[in-house]
């Protein structure tokens, strides 16, 4: 019973948010550190690194070396004090600071790696959104419609439709543009980008073979011959693992920060207070 | 009350560095995976292996320089632009956490490559056009040590204490929650070991950034570049910031830790870290500056960061590590200013910001010449006269350098710059800055930019050297297409389906040089544009031409080359006729019955001197089109009666210019 509930997350929660909030409670620096600034020998070695990489690689001599140990004591000093006297409360880019690194912290600590099991399980209920739709390669004529005012546009797309039964080449009719003539493999969003929404749909939904349209887009008007329609792809696991793998993890996060938040907010009570500087008689 | 958390957020984000002196990485670098890292320095430039393998540059001269007889077989030239935003702040960014951004590297990245999030303001947003690549430019900031100790990171290992709590992390359950209670007591009784306090292992929030854009970067597909912005506020805000772009992965980003203001705030310090870092891994890196508008006279200065007179080797320098400059983003436009460019009707109240610098300290005359990117261009013809070098031989790109995860720079899915400004009647009129009174308006923030890209493929390699040959351009937000070439033997018949074809294989693209004239011949340029899908039609497109004169002025000139509604407009003492404005401004809305849905022609240069340096660039400019404030007024219902607010813009797109040496 006690090894099940150790292995319950809600209960790591529970201790991690008990440890977080509550060692700084309890566990007070020793007076005696206060007044003593140590640079340790590691310290040092990484004043020294940093001096030199913003010096072309040489070390600092002596009397550099002690500036920059002075500035850090200095530094440390500075912090210090300013702790001891507050400063560092009621500060947003503090506050903000050491909320991220809280975040950060119960996120590393309770993380973890997928099983196959897991990801079977995530890739099942969320199969759609891995799934590949089905591709399309299309060649398209463009009209103008600007080029042949006075022109009934349906006499225009005739004639087209005409020269095509003459085996014309499609890539030498209509006019000329820089939208490409063909696509080729192209998922639906591809060619959303492309030519716009509508024409997405609608080329979605042409049936049979030969030259469809006109279609309307912002650019004008549009025959559409589909060469090609593939099939969508169903996702397994071993296609997508990486990205099942990406989207667990982003889910799992959220689960259990969400989890972590509900965990500390059962230890918390929030009041707001009345605003004091309200007109007295508002509040009777 | 509103008001005091903003100016406290711009404070944050002025006063960025560290008070922890961060590491620069020495070889002994805590690396949390043992992966195979680049070569020592020794062996850099030779053959490496790397995360990827290494990836050659493509020669651009070698752009279908022989086309076969398949038109459609060996187009080895970018056949396709790639849009995305090269300046990216999340809750990771000290300034933009501060100012209450929710939104990590993670839910950006998401966002950017199209997927529906919900903003800090808690409102569900999605992009109406995914972008293909991002860079998401935070703040390194020294953080976090759990994950090396679970990584069981060699160094840390050494220590008695740590290895106890990595073993115990190990077993999971019990033991993992014993030990984070034995590290969070020990850190609050300062008693941890000392290897832990060491900055040298606040890499755990850069690791953590190069982790997510790997598992988001899927070459082919969307690019997630490692990126980080160095944010030097010179003198306590002259705005020098540069976004630092990695053509690498994981193996090569993580052995050093990004650059930091603490360590210097000079450009060529930055620089010199760059050499550094290539020498030590083998890998690339480019910078591109962003906002000279706030820089109050710096950032296209005329002599070094200390104020000594430029040298060849500054200029060299300059021009190596920085091949693009941002032009435009929602704090104004860095492009041209009017009292600059006196001609230029379409530079006259556009998106300027051009009062102060970044904490609005008012600008002194004389300052606004070294601002803006027009400007430096052609004072670099001039510098390279004197010197034998152009410092400022930018290219374009544009970027939205929003600070809460949203690249939302769409006019009518404008998300602004801090979770503050997400969209709310009352926005517009509320403080987007204010230092002691000294105020920028909501309604200034600009819903821009984005960079296009003409790339060989979507993959962090061939994106990045298209950027260091700078084929690129900016754009204020739509997807236009823009292509531009220039060569001595365009002519009308080379106007087609497929510009591109002819384009590389008779001139240079975008970014490229032209060289010595052959006689008689004057430069001549194949231009063309298409609108994006859903934005307006276009007005016209227009190339400005920089030079220096005989006595060695800079000048400049702008050329209306082709438009839109040609049977209508035509060029009136030197002007061309306006397309017209069909926008309703109470529905926001307009309609594309003004401009043409695409231009394209060749131009050759009229007034052309085979004798004297030049550049030109490609300026393209939609019809009339409302302004997010215009949106704003018609979703929330409000009227703006301040007749200072833009409700209309002119989308545009600047090309990279292609420069004449004779």
């Amino acid at each position: 019973m006690i090894g099940r509930l150790l292995r319950e997350p809600l209960l790591h929660f529970a201790l991690l948010g008990a440890t977080i909030f509550g060692a700084y409670r309890f566990v007070a620096p020793p007076a005696s550190d206060a007044s003593e600034i140590v640079i340790t020998a590691d310290r040092v070695a990484s004043i020294t690194a940093q001096f030199s990489a913003s010096h072309g690689g040489r070390p600092p001599r002596e009397d550099e070396l002690r500036a920059a140990l002075n500035a850090y004591a200095r530094d440390e000093m500075l912090y210090r004090e300013g702790l001891a006297l507050g400063l560092d409360r009621d500060d947003p880019v503090v506050r903000n600071r050491i909320r991220q690194k809280t975040d950060l912290l119960s996120e590393d600590a309770l993380s973890r790696e997928p099983s196959d099991d897991d990801l079977k399980a995530y890739l099942a209920a969320n199969q759609a959104e891995f799934d590949i739709p089905a591709r399309v390669s299309f060649e398209q004529i463009y009209i103008d419609p600007d080029r042949h005012r006075g022109e009934d546009p349906a006499a225009v797309v005739a004639r087209i439709r005409e020269a095509l039964t003459l085996s014309h080449l499609p890539g030498t009719l209509g006019d000329r543009t820089l939208l490409p003539a063909t696509m080729t493999e192209a998922l639906p969003d591809d060619v959303e980008v492309v030519f716009g929404n509508e024409f997405a749909k609608q080329l979605a939904a042409i049936v049979g073979d030969g030259w469809a349209g006109p279609f309307t887009t912002s650019y004008g008007l549009h025959l559409v011959h589909i060469t090609h329609r593939g099939e969508p792809t169903r996702a397994t696991l071993a296609d997508a693992r990486d990205v099942v793998a990406r989207e667990w993890s982003r889910a799992q996060t959220a689960k259990v920060k969400e989890q972590f938040y509900q965990t500390l907010a059962r230890r918390y009570t929030v009041r707001v207070e009345p605003d004091a500087d309200a007109p007295r008689n508002a509040r009777k | 009350m509103r008001l005091t958390t903003i100016t406290i957020v711009l404070v944050a984000a002025v006063g960025c560095s560290s008070s922890e002196p961060q590491s620069q990485q020495s070889s002994s670098a805590a690396t949390s995976t043992p992966e195979v890292l680049g070569p020592p320095a020794s062996q850099a430039g030779s053959s490496i292996l790397a995360d990827s393998g290494e990836i050659a540059p493509l020669d651009p001269s070698k752009f279908n320089k022989t086309p076969g007889y398949s038109p459609y077989a060996g187009r080895n030239y970018p056949e396709r632009v790639y849009f995305g935003d090269e300046h990216v702040h999340t809750a990771w960014s000290v300034d933009a956490g501060g100012g209450g951004t929710t939104l990590g590297p993670e839910e950006a990245v998401r966002f950017a490559r199209g997927e529906e999030v919900v903003s800090t303001s808690g409102q569900p947003v999605k992009l109406g056009k995914p972008l293909d690549w991002v860079a998401i430019t935070d703040h390194s900031d020294a953080m976090g040590v759990i994950t090396e100790i679970k990584a069981g990171n060699a160094e840390m290992m050494q220590d008695a204490t740590i290895k106890r709590w990595h073993d115990m992390f190990a077993k999971g359950g019990k033991e993992a929650t014993a030990a984070v209670f034995e590290l969070v007591a020990a850190q609050a009784g300062k008693k941890l070991p000392p290897l832990i306090t060491d900055p040298k292992f606040s890499k755990a929030v850069w690791d953590k950034n190069i982790a997510i854009q790997e598992k988001y970067n899927e070459p082919g597909r969307f690019t997630a570049f490692i990126a980080y912005e160095w944010t030097s506020n010179a003198g306590g805000g002259d705005n020098l910031h540069r976004n630092v772009i990695y053509r690498d992965g994981k193996a090569r980003a993580e052995q050093v830790l990004p650059m930091t203001t603490f360590q210097s705030e000079n450009p060529e310090d930055l620089w010199k870290w760059m050499a550094a870092w290539e020498q030590k891994t083998g890998g690339k890196l480019l910078a591109i500056p962003h906002n000279g508008n706030l820089s109050n006279g710096r950032m296209f200065a005329l002599g070094t960061f200390a104020g000594d007179p430029m040298t060849r080797q500054w200029a060299d320098e300059r021009q190596r590590w920085e091949p693009l400059f941002e032009a435009l983003q929602m704090k104004g436009q860095s492009e041209s200013h009017p009292s600059l460019s006196t001609t230029d009707e379409f530079a006259v109240n556009y998106e300027l910001w051009d009062r102060g610098n970044l904490t609005q300290t008012p600008k002194k005359p004389g300052m606004i010449q070294y601002e803006y990117l027009r400007e430096a261009l052609k004072n670099g013809l001039k510098v390279e006269q004197d010197l034998g070098a152009n410092p400022f031989k930018y290219g374009m790109a544009g970027g939205t350098d929003t600070h809460n995860g949203l690249v939302a720079a769409e006019e009518d899915n404008f998300f602004a710059k801090f979770p503050t400004a997400e969209p709310s009647a009352e926005r517009w009129n509320e403080n987007a800055m204010n230092f002691e009174g000294r105020i920028v308006k909501g309604w200034e923030m600009s819903a821009a930019g984005f960079t296009g890209v003409w790339a060989t493929g979507n993959t962090r390699e061939e994106l990045w050297d298209a950027m260091k040959r700078r084929e690129t351009y900016a754009t204020s937000g739509p997807h236009i297409i823009v292509r531009f070439f220039g060569g001595f033997d365009f002519t009308k018949a080379d106007i087609s389906r497929t510009p591109a074809a002819v384009g590389y294989t008779k001139g240079v693209a975008m970014g490229g040089d032209l060289k010595t004239a052959p006689a008689g011949k004057a430069p001549t340029f194949l231009v063309a544009a298409l609108k994006d899908a859903t934005s307006g039609n276009l007005d016209r497109i227009q190339i400005i031409k920089g030079w220096l004169d005989k006595s060695g002025k800079p000048q400049e000139k702008i050329y209306d080359v082709v438009w839109g509604d040609a049977d209508r407009r035509r060029i009136v003492s030197g002007k061309l006729t306006p397309v017209g404005n069909t926008v309703d401004v109470a529905t926001a809305s307009w309609t594309n019955t003004i401009g043409d849905p695409e231009l394209i022609t060749v131009w050759a240069d009229p007034d052309f001197d085979p004798s004297v340096r030049a550049f030109y660039y490609a300026r393209v400019l939609e019809i009339p089109t409302p302004r997010w404030t215009a949106y704003d007024a018609a979703y929330f219902k409000i009227k703006i009666p301040n007749p200072k607010v833009p409700m209309t813009t002119q989308e545009r797109a600047f090309t990279s210019p292609i420069w004449y040496t004779p």
